[in-house]
């Protein structure tokens, strides 16, 4: 039985509502690298442990997270040393220091004290990994191309990586992508990669004018639950707790998220059974109203939505972030999705633009916009948010700002 | 009597049996972790845990009784073993040091040579990435050899990451080891919420589950006195709980459900003889104020003055308001604010049309400053307080009141004839509504004006209760009847009426919220008492 995690990587039975998902990206991962693309907390950690802890056959993951990494040569120790201390892989990895000394003869007396700590510590102070790691990364994934099990390498966060290296040392970031975009289309190369994104990737490197060094990713991006899904995870849920919720109670638990996004859902579901515990009677429609309203919508996952409110002043340049506002607004106080017109006019009006040609591209590309962010979701021909819980809580704080 | 010291700062210095039986109120949170904690296996999820409260609400003892139940049961203890971060830890800066200073508890507790040994090899290291490579690789290789994992509990977790920590770089590599390290879950606290955490750039943004602590309901809170009592057997003090009762649900709303006041006004109650409720705020400040004045002297000139500044104000302001009161210009205000935050002195909580205002949270830090400040605030204090007690005297002691004021009522009425009973007050103003207004107001006057011939505080205690009596009549013409005969020959201090002239005001105005939001959390709360007794919805309850 499934119990929520908030916050941390569901593992096991814990990451639910997956399965279809999951069995696409093995299918791709045959013949593609993956780019998993979702806003924070949409369970990405949670698919690529998925990966890892239930390869399929023919494939052997090795997870590495990269957000601590700020060198190129950090990076290339991080992944030798993972390499090293797999059993499959480390063979094949060894032989780039066979026959000599120093490492060489450290791999081969590895004693079971030294674990993945001991060989990155000799890796960064007894070789030149960290000096000449194009060179090793070369030459490692040469060597790993034609495993079997094929190599599948899934790196969390790795958009801070490059960040964290670019910000040091622009240049370097720019090899260790190109480096890297070379080992993923080397020809005939059976290792794959499954690299873990924010939405914020591709607008970085578009930043860096580097977006061509992921341009062979294959994007999948996450998208809530099916509706099916979300009544099958709460009936779980509570069936993990030996409670058997009324039907017509569980569907009030989905009316009032709205659109599944599974961490939204996780913490209400959570914070209904600790209301639920506390009060020690059975769960009630009172119940549930009071864990959305004040512990999905007023505490502290309120915070999640600020972001999204806050990532607009970010992202999105000058006049447009006032024209995404504006419209945001609008879309937050309508009681149904908004047409085109609505809000092309909404457009116009803020700009203080006429109706052109030119005005209805600008104002479609800033809603793909929205939509790519997850703001906002297109339904013939009309808009509305993407979340019903992001709808509410923007009404509230901001939806009567005159914008 | 025995005696069980409990160290009301220093929980971990109590013995855990003494804490277990006092421990009210969390059983749940307790047993919820617990049974994540037992319910593991390697490889499954690993939940970590962000506990949040203002200080003294008792999250150090949580700590405590988690790792004292960890430890006591074979099942916990073969698969866990809970390492304490003292709180005062400041000599950590870098993940580099947390993890040599847990390494050296781990050490500590089991003796393991390997875990000695790694410690020794790192605590003079200055090379940050072996201290923490190699640190890992002991706590890897003690999970592999004894089959436990570790429960790292750190306090002050908003100190640690705002301001001893701070590198974003250095919580980046946090996430990492706790994301990857299969062999660890983290349990932490904060009294207050924390930028780490909440901002979405941040790299722990949301990666604990978070727990707010809140304070002890009144219930708990006298089933926290009783167990004190128990522990120590002492037999008086149990007795004496149910007269003390009504003294201590006045005292609530001074104290909040706060354990550690809660604790001292046992040591100040079982040790004293104390006559009144007004004594006992007094001692309660009085023995907090050491620990208050020191506090103080930690924080910057600047901020302190603000703290002041927002405790005298109504609760709730913004930066603007607070800005003009202190003269201070806004943005310096912002930023000073923010650093109170981080500290956990105030808090920001989004009320209506997005307005962020700035609390308190510590409510009896804050009386503390009112009660320092003058006396007119003193004496609002007082008066509150004086009103709680009297809502919530007992039975007899409102039986006792009741038939003074049946008497004077008769003597107005003349020809009424009332039954005594222990609610008469009630039914004698249901009688008296029934009269027309000039005989009603007539009727009031006279009453009131009798009272000023008893002894001055007899003549305020019946006014309260005829007051009480109207509210919960749903009459306000009597209230306003009452309120206007007791400022016309009782007293004409209005801070000695305030809760009901409040009232008033907020029932015939329809309850514009406004009137309530510029009113403290406690004189906030006497009014919600009357408005209830106006709805019917309080029960005049019997303890």
């Amino acid at each position: 039985m499934p119990k929520p995690v908030i916050g941390g990587v569901p593992r096991g039975e814990d990451l639910f509502g997956r399965e279809e998902l999951i069995e696409n990206l093995w299918e791709r991962l045959e013949r593609d690298n993956v780019l998993l693309v979702a806003p924070r907390r949409f369970g990405k950690t949670g698919i690529m442990y998925h990966l890892l802890d239930y390869p399929q056959e023919g494939f052997r993951p090795i997870f590495i997270n990269v957000e601590h990494i700020l060198t190129a040569g950090d990076f290339m120790v991080e992944l030798m040393a993972i390499l090293l201390r797999d059993h499959h892989f480390a063979r094949a990895v060894s032989s780039l220091w066979q026959g000599t000394k120093g490492f060489g003869r450290f791999l081969q007396n590895l004693p079971s004290s030294i674990d993945l700590g001991g060989i990155k510590v000799e890796l960064r102070e007894k070789t030149d990994v960290p000096e000449k790691w194009i060179s090793y990364g070369e030459r490692v994934m040469s060597l790993l191309s034609k495993e079997e099990p094929r190599l599948l390498l899934l790196l969390d966060e790795f958009a801070v990586m490059i960040d964290s290296i670019s910000k040091r040392d622009s240049e370097e970031a720019k090899r260790l992508l190109h480096w890297f975009r070379s080992a993923r289309i080397a020809p005939d190369t059976g290792t794959r990669f499954v690299i873990g994104g924010s939405i914020n990737l591709i607008s970085t490197l578009d930043a860096m004018r580097l977006v061509d060094t992921v341009n062979d990713l294959s994007v999948e991006r996450l998208q809530p639950f099916a509706l099916e899904t979300a009544a099958a995870y709460v009936k779980a849920i509570f069936a993990s707790r030996d409670i058997d919720l009324d039907s017509e109670l569980a569907d009030s638990i989905l009316e009032l998220v709205g659109e599944p996004v599974p961490y939204f859902l996780a913490v209400l579901l959570m914070a209904i059974l600790d209301r639920q515990r506390a009060i020690g009677s059975p769960i009630s429609a009172d119940t549930i109203k009071a864990a959305f309203e004040e512990d999905l919508l007023g505490g502290a996952t309120s915070v999640v939505f600020q972001h999204y409110r806050s990532r607009i002043d970010q992202y999105y340049p000058g006049r447009e972030a006032q024209v995404a506002r504006a419209i945001l607004g609008m879309l937050s106080r309508a009681g149904r999705p908004v047409q085109h017109d609505t809000l092309y006019h909404i457009f116009l009006q803020t700009y203080r633009k006429p109706p052109s040609p030119q005005a209805n591209d600008e104002f479609i590309q800033l809603m793909k916009k929205l939509d790519n962010d997850f703001y906002i979701v297109s339904r013939d021909g009309a808009y509305d948010f993407f979340s019903r819980v992001l709808k509410l809580w923007w009404k509230t704080h901001y939806g009567f700002q005159g914008e | 009597m025995t005696s069980h010291p409990i160290h009301s700062y220093r929980p971990q210095r109590t013995a855990p049996e003494d804490l277990e039986a006092i421990f009210v109120g969390r059983e749940h949170l307790l047993e919820e972790m617990l049974g994540r904690l037992k319910d593991w296996t390697p490889g499954a999820s690993r939940q970590h845990y962000l506990i949040i409260g203002p200080r003294g609400i008792g999250k150090t003892n949580l700590l405590t009784l988690i790792a004292h139940r960890i430890e006591r049961s074979p099942e916990l203890n073969a698969k866990w073993v809970p390492l304490a971060i003292a709180e005062d830890t400041y000599g950590i800066t870098r993940i580099s040091d947390l993890l040599i200073e847990s390494v050296r508890i781990l050490g500590d507790k089991t003796g393991e040579s390997s875990i000695r040994k790694a410690y020794d090899r790192v605590r003079f290291d200055d090379n940050d990435a072996r201290v923490t490579d190699l640190t890992l690789d002991a706590f890897r290789h003690f999970h592999k050899s004894s089959g436990r994992g570790i429960v790292l509990m750190v306090e002050n977790l908003n100190r640690l990451l705002e301001r001893q920590i701070k590198q974003k770089a250095e919580i980046h590599l946090l996430r990492k080891i706790l994301i990857e390290e299969d062999w660890l879950i983290t349990i932490c606290t904060s009294p207050t919420y924390l930028n780490a955490v909440t901002q979405p750039e941040e790299p722990l943004f949301e990666f604990f589950k978070v727990q707010l602590l809140p304070e002890l309901t009144q219930r708990e809170q006298f089933e926290m006195l009783k167990k004190r009592a128990a522990l120590e057997e002492n037999i008086a003090f149990e007795n004496y709980l149910s007269e003390f009762r009504s003294r201590l649900r006045a005292l609530y709303h001074f104290t909040g459900g706060n354990p550690r006041l809660t604790l001292m006004l046992y040591d100040l109650v079982s040790k004293q003889d104390l006559s009144g409720v007004t004594m006992e705020l007094d001692l309660l400040l009085d023995q907090i104020t050491p620990f208050y004045q020191d506090r103080m002297k930690e924080i910057p000139e600047q901020q302190a003055k603000l703290l002041e500044a927002m405790a005298l104000m109504p609760e709730g302001c913004t930066p603007t308001e607070l800005a003009e009161q202190v003269r201070m210009a806004p943005n310096q205000v912002r930023a000073l604010l923010t650093r109170l935050a981080q500290a956990g002195y105030v808090r920001a909580e989004e009320r209506q049309l997005k307005k962020t205002v700035y609390i308190i949270p510590e409510r009896f830090f804050r009386i503390w400053h009112q009660m320092n400040h003058s006396r007119e605030v003193r004496g609002r204090i007082q008066y509150l307080l004086e009103f709680f007690a009297s809502w919530y005297a007992t039975r007899e002691e409102r039986d006792h009141i009741s038939e003074q004021t049946v008497a004077l009522l008769i003597k107005a009425f003349r020809d009424e004839a009332i039954g005594v009973r222990s609610s008469a007050a009630i039914t004698t103003v249901h009688i008296v509504s029934e009269r027309s207004m000039p005989d009603l107001a007539e009727g009031i006057d006279t009453v009131i004006k009798d009272l000023a011939h008893l002894p001055y505080d007899e003549a305020v205690e019946i006014a309260r209760t005829l007051l009480r009596s109207a509210f919960r009549a749903a009459n306000l013409n009597i209230v306003r009847g009452v309120l206007g005969a007791v400022t016309s020959h009782l007293s004409s201090e209005e801070i000695l009426w305030a809760p009901y002239m409040i009232a008033a005001e907020y029932l015939q105005s329809e309850r514009d919220p406004a009137i309530l939001n510029r009113q403290h959390p406690e004189m906030r709360e006497a009014v919600q008492l009357l408005v209830d007794a106006f709805d019917n919805h309080s029960a005049e309850t019997d303890e």
